[in-house]
């Protein structure tokens, strides 16, 4: 074994016996790992991050005496199915310089058997999700399995950043930090409008300032939209954007390999059946990847992907990140990609071979998407791209995090308020907020005597925090990987033979006999057993596609700024786009009927039809903004005078349908409406009359261990602790008003679901603005795709009475009208 | 609307109450289904920070029926109890003060699948496999019968009333030929969307209001 500080030679020697030679961000990496530094590398997939970050811990390694034992190195990666490729990129790399070290997994898919071998040693290096992670800290032997831990390394740290999962991971790496003081944490990041930002998240709060890698500067990218032969028979806003098929075709068809993806699992099963349909001696070379399908068919298509054996893989986010599929050389993406950073990310998965370029081709789901791509394109040119926010104060997360560790090494109320203001999450915990998630764990709650018999977590005679109940945490291990997922259920065939799974939400929707396109063909529902849904091949053409949830990300401001300022150029009559050019008919068809949108601006159409008055506002701020927007807007109105309102929102702007005849408003009465003043109190008021707060309490009860949520194959106890996360709310709100948890769903709806910052930021903007109020005869071609995408929550400040009232009399209507047609 | 309604099952007159439960005027019997007592103590001991209250305020609205129709008998259609109550658990307690408020009225059940949990158990309850009263067959699970009108529970049955772009959901009282569903009785207690079919009525349970659907 070779000795002195010869780590670093060997690594240069065995990348010169490969003829390459390490870029310099990878070498600054090195030293500074070496230094004892921790820090950041940003640069684009594929350019040699991950080496970057691996081989100055196992140049230290190299230098060694004698092969270490137990864990050293921690890989985080936010994808299990990244997790055996990273892993067989690490062992290869130790394996080639001749360190005896083992790489192994720890995920969800780790099989019982390695589980119960790592329980009682941890491998040198270890590549694991946040989820697993946490599982690894509710044993009774983890202080000892972390013990000799030399390096963290998280991957993709981005992805991680502005979530829950993020903030997760925050916490076991500041237990880790408590544990090894001076451990360095390095993270893998593309680019973000954020990095500092990011860094500082990371290394969490007081620690040494880190070192920014910057990595080799992007390769050239080609940003195209596919622009319809004619705009007339374009659909404005069938959401599908099928009718571009043969133009997407024809464009496969001088691809090698090709990745398209789509931005939602049931627009990739359709594109996939149609593609099937109209090319079947493609059957063979095209794939459907998303994350509902099953992982082994997942496996097999990436494989079969990194060998150069598909045409085409249609997918979702799922493959955004991770490993290069090397013979990829053409990305469609369909539908708008909703931000600048998505879009570069996504044309970076081709042109990995060494001549070529990146390229990728948009295709528009409705006409304005094609400024869009105009608009993204420039910004990224400009440089201008998306941050990411990380989230603070998610107490049920901490929740979670307490019982883990009392789970596991149990854990004192000091040291573990210590360690939690020292992530940026929880930099702000009082000491109160913090004493409340002990009582909530311990004791259910501040109010004893509303929590009789209650037990989770119990005090030890020396103080420690642990969980006694083996079957309490069996269940809270259980529960750890459901930060991400909403409750599945398996899709089988009768003969057997897993397909994937797929929300319960939906499957609860469908009646036996219904069909439905999944995993790219139409299934027949025979019956539903223990979170198992049976199917079998239908023979009758499709019904229904599962809508899933989530995916639903809004506009970025960076494109929406960008997107405007395309307009105003429009509005002048500058067309410098060819996408923008083929789009020219629908804008000019808006700047003739009614006007177009622009910065400085803020464009009212109204608009009478059978259905009632339409008020449509067009602030591009994004679909959430204007979810909170149209809300409140609802709510100001119906104080002047009681109505029900149906609220679409896109994008682009927001559309509030009354069935009852609305007043004519003023200019004066706009400003009034739209006053930055007393936002926050309209809103809270608003939603008090909606569902938002128990909406989002799904995922904080789910978190925080307040429901239990279903596993195929559980047990009968486990069955029978279902209760759904709305009838919770409900009681809660009844028995215990105060719990600090509906308080944190009301913050989140605000804060994520409504993006209050950003609603706030559209009133201000709007009181400087020059307001444009149009009364319309008929839709505009921007109205037009609200009042056809009908994405709709209502807000009423009527009477129930009335609304039920109301629903009575539309039905009687129906009937009638049916009886008459009959 | 009101909070009462009269119906007709099986040529007899009966009252339905916006409380989840339904009157058989003829046989002086009241009938509540599902009423899953314990629910969030079972939670609570298995880690689940359900507040308590649920229970007692459910036993309150029954002494509310109780009061109100003076019946000779009250039959729960199953289910009265979620799991396995323990020794020291606080509706024991709310229990026996509910008994002394009703001294002449036995709690007679029928069995339920959750009440297997409670095999062994001594309880105040009468319990039956089912109970043939007049032309009804009263049973948990909702199967028809030859000869006699079935009223059950099991399956909570609620309803999503959505037109003019609105959208309520609430339980409802579920009457198909030959078989009639209780909505669950229990606060802590979900609910099952029933389909809608030709010769079925509905009649939703609206915040302590009944509201008969027009026929579908």
């Amino acid at each position: 074994m070779s000795t002195a500080a010869d780590g670093l030679e060997r690594i240069e020697a065995w990348f010169a016996g490969l003829g390459w030679l390490p870029a310099g961000f990878q070498r600054q990496a090195w030293q500074a790992f070496r230094a004892g530094r921790s820090g950041l590398i940003h640069a684009s997939t594929g350019s040699g991050k991950t080496f970057a970050a691996w081989l100055g811990p196992v140049s230290l390694a190299l230098e060694q005496e004698r092969v270490q034992t137990g864990l050293r190195v921690l890989w985080i990666t936010p994808l299990r199915a990244l997790a055996s490729d990273t892993a067989g990129h690490l062992q290869n790399a130790v394996d080639a310089v001749g360190l005896d070290w083992k790489v192994e997994i720890r995920t969800g898919d780790t099989s019982a058997s390695v589980r119960a071998r790592q329980q009682r040693k941890l491998p040198q290096a270890l590549v694991t999700t946040p989820e697993s992670l946490s599982v690894l800290l509710s044993y009774r032997n983890a202080e000892d399995q972390f013990s000799g831990l030399d390096a963290i390394i998280v991957d993709e740290w981005h992805e991680l950043l502005g979530s829950k999962r993020g903030v997760q991971l925050q916490l076991c790496l500041a237990w880790l930090r408590a544990r090894r003081p001076g451990l360095p944490v390095w993270g893998l990041s593309a680019t973000l409008g954020n990095l500092d930002e990011a860094l500082a998240v990371l290394l969490g709060e007081g620690a040494e300032p880190g070192e920014r890698v910057a990595g080799a500067a992007a390769k050239a990218l080609t940003v195209r939209g596919l622009c319809p032969p004619s705009i007339d028979r374009f659909p404005w806003a069938g959401h599908l954007g099928l009718s571009q098929l043969d133009g997407v075709l024809r464009y496969l068809e001088q691809a090698d390999t090709s990745l398209l993806f789509t931005n939602t699992r049931s627009q990739a099963e359709l594109w996939f059946e149609a593609i099937a349909r109209t090319r079947m001696d493609w059957i063979t070379e095209i794939g459907l990847h998303h994350g509902s399908i099953d992982r082994g068919l997942r496996k097999r298509l990436e494989d079969g992907l990194r060998e150069g054996r598909f045409r085409c893989v249609v997918c979702t986010s799922s493959l955004d990140l991770g490993v290069d599929f090397s013979p990829v050389d053409r990305v469609v993406q369909v539908g708008s990609p909703k931000g600048i950073a998505r879009l570069m990310q996504r044309a970076g998965r081709s042109g990995h071979r060494p001549d070529a370029a990146s390229e990728i081709l948009c295709v528009p789901s409705h006409a304005f998407e094609l400024v869009e791509i105009a608009a993204a394109r420039r910004a990224w040119h400009a440089g201008r791209i998306e941050s990411r926010r990380p989230l603070r104060l998610c107490l049920d997360v901490l929740a979670q995090h307490l019982v883990t560790l009392a789970a596991g090494p149990g854990f004192r109320a000091e040291a573990a308020l210590a360690e939690a203001q020292s992530t940026h999450a929880f930099a702000d915990l009082t000491a109160e907020m913090f004493d409340w998630c002990l009582l909530f764990i311990t004791r259910g709650g501040p109010v004893l005597e509303h929590y009789p018999q209650f037990q989770r977590v119990t005090q030890d005679d020396q103080g420690a925090y642990r969980v006694e109940d083996v079957g309490i945490a069996r269940r809270h291990r259980m529960a750890i990987g459901t930060i991400t997922s909403d409750a599945q259920m398996q899709v089988r065939f009768m003969k057997g033979g897993s397909l994937g799974s797929i929300e319960e939400t939906f499957i609860a929707r469908l009646n036996p006999g219904d069909v439905f396109l999944f995993s790219g063909r139409p299934l027949e529902l025979v019956r539903v057993r223990d979170l198992i849904a049976y199917v079998k091949p239908a023979k009758t053409r499709r019904n229904h596609v599962p809508r899933w949830y989530g995916g639903r990300l809004p506009l970025s401001s960076e494109l929406a700024e960008s997107v405007l300022q395309i307009l105003e150029e429009v509005a002048a009559g500058n067309y410098a786009d060819d996408e923008v050019s083929a789009v020219a008919p629908v804008l000019e068809l808006q700047k003739a009927q009614s006007s177009l949108p622009a910065r400085d601006c803020l464009l009212i159409e109204h608009c009478r039809s059978r259905e009632g008055d339409h008020l449509f506002i067009y602030p591009f701020a994004g679909r959430l903004a204007h979810e909170g927007l149209a809300a409140v807007l609802a709510w100001r109105i119906g104080q002047r005078t009681p109505a029900t309102f149906a609220l679409s929102v896109n994008d682009y702007g927001l559309e509030l349908l009354s069935s009852a005849r609305l007043d004519a408003l003023s200019e004066a009465d706009w400003r009034d409406l739209l006053t930055p003043e007393r936002l926050l109190e309209d809103v809270l008021a608003a939603l008090n009359a909606s569902e938002l707060a128990r909406r989002q309490f799904r995922d904080i009860a789910r978190i925080s261990g307040l429901v239990f949520q279903g596993f195929p194959g559980r047990s009968k106890t486990d069955r029978q602790l279902q209760a759904s996360t709305g009838l919770l709310y409900d009681t809660l709100q009844r028995y215990d008003p105060q719990h600090r948890l509906l308080d944190q769903a009301r913050r989140e709806v605000l804060e994520e679901q409504l993006d209050i910052r950003r609603l706030r930021e559209v009133l201000e903007r709007a009181a400087a603005q020059q307001l444009r109020v149009m009364a319309l005869e008929r839709f505009s071609p921007l109205g037009f795709p609200l009042w056809v995408e009908r994405q709709r929550s209502r807000l009423s400040t009527e009477d129930w009475r009335q609304r039920v009232q109301r629903m009575l009399e539309s039905l009687e209507r129906n009937a009638s009208k049916r009886r008459k047609r009959a | 609307m009101k909070d009462m309604l009269d119906w007709e099952l099986a040529g007899e007159g009966v009252i339905m109450h916006a409380n989840k439960a339904l009157y058989l005027q003829e046989h002086a019997t009241l009938l509540v289904a599902d009423t899953h007592f314990s629910k969030g103590a079972f939670f609570r001991r298995q880690g689940i920070a359900v507040p308590s209250g649920q229970s007692a305020d459910d036993l309150r609205r029954l002494s509310q029926l109780v009061e109100q129709f003076d019946p000779e008998r009250l039959i729960v259609l199953g289910d009265v109890f979620h799991h396995r109550p323990t020794a020291d658990e606080p509706f024991f307690e709310h229990f026996a003060a509910w008994q002394a408020r009703h001294p002449d009225l036995t709690l007679e059940a029928v069995v339920g699948n959750h009440d297997r949990h409670v095999r062994g158990l001594t309880l105040p309850i009468d319990w039956h496999p089912h109970l043939d009263i007049g032309p009804f067959r009263l049973c948990h699970e909702p199967d028809a019968v030859q000869g006699r009108h079935v009223i059950a529970g099991h399956i909570h049955p609620a309803y999503a009333l959505a037109a003019a772009g609105d959208r309520l959901r609430a339980p409802v009282f579920w009457m198909r030929p030959g078989v009639t569903v209780l909505p669950s009785f229990g606060a802590l207690t979900g609910g099952w969307n029933v389909p809608e079919a030709k010769g079925s009525r509905l009649v939703m349970v609206l915040d302590g209001q009944l509201l008969p659907l027009p026929e579908p």
